[in-house]
């Protein structure tokens, strides 16, 4: 479970502008948005940071 | 502005290396069955042919382990190889181990019946390994892509 797409939506930035911001592709950030792909923790406190959001409110566990 | 010219641009290749992934695995193919069908002997068009199907089998594998595009820019080269894409490669190379264990398990039992060439046992099994693995990243890696 992600609120990737959420809070990226509420800074106003796009896929590539987030996946600029972390050093990542926007491959990436599709696929985590998609819940495709769970990311490391290294690339899950980047994205935090990116979107000034803790990361467990990003990331939780499925049932949370 | 490079990091964007950076991104397009790893976007674009790695959209190319998924499709361009599943003719090089045709071809790989088309191959092993030229070599079953008609195998090799002393001759020299059989040495080019062998040696012709032992430089693709390194290059597919080269690209494989190493994501290719060894001549793009570091940047490019690691922002194609991000986190999914190794995922998507421990995978399909996994897969690839995988099935040429089997492929060699299988042999070594039916060479109890049917006498067989070492050649042939170690063509079958990297044919399946490398194969395989090949097929299996494309796959991943397209179904990624799909997405948007």
């Amino acid at each position: 479970m992600n609120r990737v797409r959420e809070a990226r939506e509420a800074q106003g930035l796009t896929q590539a502008e987030l996946a600029d911001r972390v050093g990542v592709s926007r491959k990436t950030i599709n696929t985590v948005e998609n819940a495709v792909f769970v990311p490391s923790t290294v690339i899950a406190l980047k994205l935090a940071r990116a979107l000034e959001e803790p990361v467990e409110r990003l990331f939780s566990l499925a049932g949370e | 502005m490079q990091a964007n010219a950076n991104a397009d641009t790893a976007e674009r290749l790695g959209r190319r290396r998924a499709r361009m992934m599943i003719p090089l695995a045709f071809m790989f193919f088309m191959q092993q069955a030229a070599f079953f069908s008609n195998p090799p002997d002393h001759r020299v068009v059989s040495l080019v042919r062998l040696g012709g199907w032992t430089a693709l089998a390194l290059v597919i594998l080269a690209g494989l382990v190493t994501g290719g595009f060894w001549m793009k820019p570091k940047a490019v080269r690691e922002l194609m190889e991000d986190e999914i894409t190794r995922a998507h490669r421990a995978q399909a190379l996994s897969l690839g181990f995988a099935l040429s264990m089997l492929t060699g398990i299988a042999l070594f039992v039916l060479q109890v019946f049917v006498p067989m060439d070492a050649s042939e046992v170690i063509h079958a099994m990297l044919s399946a390994g490398v194969g395989a693995a090949l097929v299996r990243f494309s796959i991943l890696e397209r179904r990624v892509y799909k997405l948007g």
